[in-house]
């Protein structure tokens, strides 16, 4: 992406761009300072933290592993085909996008109870097992692939899952890392839903689980704060780190195949 | 014929799950609390738009719904000032700055209110005050995606263009006037999505630090669903679902019918 002959950055502007960035990591680095007393104690009784930490995860893995399920394969037929009803599945997708998840709460709910499955984890999982946001990403990337590498490989004798496994996928590795992403924080930030699905406080996640304790150390809700924040710093540390490998290698690959 | 046939049903089965996910999951859903809306008691017996009639003259909702515009008319332009901002400074250089700048709308909601606490300890979270502490905390999550989205736009304004008006004699505030701010239109657009997203998000946070009850001030949509809810009041819950979804949708399929030749784009 970058242009020829870019300029490098003075040491005014880094110094800006960091100050400013430093900003927004203050608060957190305060949290920091606040948890060094809790960390102790944190550590001594982890049984809690790590029965609501796993319940967390159960969540985002299955929800992350619903939204995949069905947002690359919906994505792609979006993308590469012409049937009937694909512009009303886009338009839905479109605008399910701006409805607010609040205003979704009491609509899931009740289908919820018709199935018997509040106050359990599906609860929390089934609601999320599809993305609009992650599939309309996802659709812009495979429809900007050019339309002669699909069908080289096609031609070559790629299946539908080859196609998506061994080039599709590769190519938009930056719509699929910002995928992940948002489902990760989206299902591991959940608070409205288990409030309202889920009665039981031993099934409470991470994220409801945090809001309920009352404690005599403040710095031990600080410290869970900050070991709950870990695994989506590690989750955004790599996954940024994929999305800012550039795109435009579609081109580059297509040469190869044409020289062959 | 017999191929194009064969291709649509092969696309159709691709979005089979998507759009089983959309009919179930939202749909349907949808389907069931608009039924509720519209009917009232344990039978169900159907009472017509009722209960829009009485949700419409409800204290509480005027309340919520007056509150939320406040906050948006507050709360928007400033996350797209800010963020035009935050683009101009991180526009140049490694983007890792950047990065850093857009993590806090991953923080969980109970970490950005200890984090809120932590600095500010005397923080009594009414009137004023309050909502200048929501608007701080929804700025905190939120300008950091706004400059990421203006800082790619900037970043795809060609050379050339600016070049050109520099050659024509503009000087650079003309330049980013005239040249690049009207070319950042889109992206202004996608702020404003975002940013609507977030602000119904924030209300987490009011909820975790005002309770199902705040002050007058910080009383929000988000506590007016959550507390029918926990009373158990369906039917105007119901109806208050309805019509916010109606609200956002409504507005975007206008949006969405309007653009729809230039987002439709090429043809495979």
């Amino acid at each position: 992406m970058s242009r020829p002959g870019k300029a490098r950055p003075g040491g005014w502007a880094l110094l800006a761009a960091w100050g400013a960035a430093g900003v927004f990591l203050w608060p957190l680095a305060r949290l920091a300072l606040l948890s060094l007393g809790g960390w102790g104690e944190l550590l001594a009784q982890p049984g809690a933290f790590a029965r609501a930490w796993a319940g967390s995860a159960l969540v985002c893995l299955g929800c992350l592993a619903g939204q995949l399920l069905t947002g690359i394969p919906g994505a792609w037929g979006l993308a590469q085909y012409r049937f009937p009803g694909r512009r009303a599945l886009l338009v839905c997708c479109a605008l399910l996008v701006l409805v607010p998840a609040q205003a979704m709460l009491l609509p899931q709910y009740l289908l919820l109870q018709k199935l018997g499955l509040l106050d359990s984890l599906w609860a929390l999982i089934l609601p999320g097992a599809f993305s609009p946001l992650g599939t309309l990403l996802l659709w812009r990337g495979f429809s900007a692939l050019p339309r002669e590498l699909v069908e080289t490989a096609r031609d070559a004798g790629a299946g539908l899952f080859g196609l998506l496994g061994r080039v599709a996928l590769p190519l938009c590795r930056r719509e699929l890392a910002a995928f992940i992403l948002i489902s990760l924080a989206d299902s591991y930030n959940q608070l409205e839903q288990p409030m309202a699905f889920i009665r039981d406080p031993e099934l409470y996640p991470l994220s409801v689980w945090l809001s309920t304790g009352a404690y005599r150390n403040p710095a031990l809700p600080a410290a869970q704060c900050l070991l709950s924040l870990l695994p989506l710093a590690l989750a955004f540390w790599v996954l940024a780190g994929r999305g800012a490998v550039p795109g435009g290698q579609a081109h580059a690959i297509l040469k190869r195949k044409k020289g062959e | 014929m017999k191929q194009q046939k064969r291709q649509a049903l092969e696309g159709a089965l691709c979005c089979l799950p998507a759009a089983a996910g959309v009919g179930a999951l939202y749909l349907a859903p949808f389907a069931l609390a608009l039924a509720r809306s519209l009917s009232r008691g344990m039978g169900g017996s159907f009472v017509g738009l009722e209960n829009y009639r009485e949700l419409l003259a409800n204290r509480a909702f005027l309340l919520a719904a007056g509150n939320t515009l406040l906050f948006w008319a507050l709360a928007l332009p400033l996350s797209a000032a800010l963020g035009l901002g935050l683009a101009l400074v991180w526009q140049k250089g490694s983007g890792r700055p950047a990065a850093c700048g857009f993590f806090p709308a991953m923080v969980p909601a109970a970490c950005s209110v200890a984090a809120l606490k932590a600095l500010f300890p005397g923080l009594a979270f009414e009137g004023a005050g309050g909502v200048g502490a929501l608007l701080a905390l929804f700025l905190w999550k939120n300008t950091g995606c706004c400059a990421l989205l203006l800082s790619a736009a900037l970043r795809a304004v060609p050379a050339e263009l600016t070049d050109t008006a520099a050659d024509l004699g503009a000087g650079p505030w003309a330049c980013f006037r005239r040249v690049r701010l009207p070319l950042l239109r889109p992206a202004f657009g996608g702020c404003l999505l975002v940013s609507l997203l977030g602000s119904f998000r924030v209300f987490r946070e009011a909820f975790l630090l005002g309770g199902a009850h705040p002050d007058n001030a910080l009383y929000g949509l988000q506590h007016f669903l959550y507390n029918n809810f926990a009373n158990m009041n369906y039917p105007r819950l119901a109806a208050a679902s309805v019509l916010l979804i109606l609200i956002t949708a409504g507005p975007g399929l206008g949006v969405l019918a309007a653009l729809r030749h230039s987002l439709e784009g090429r043809k495979p």
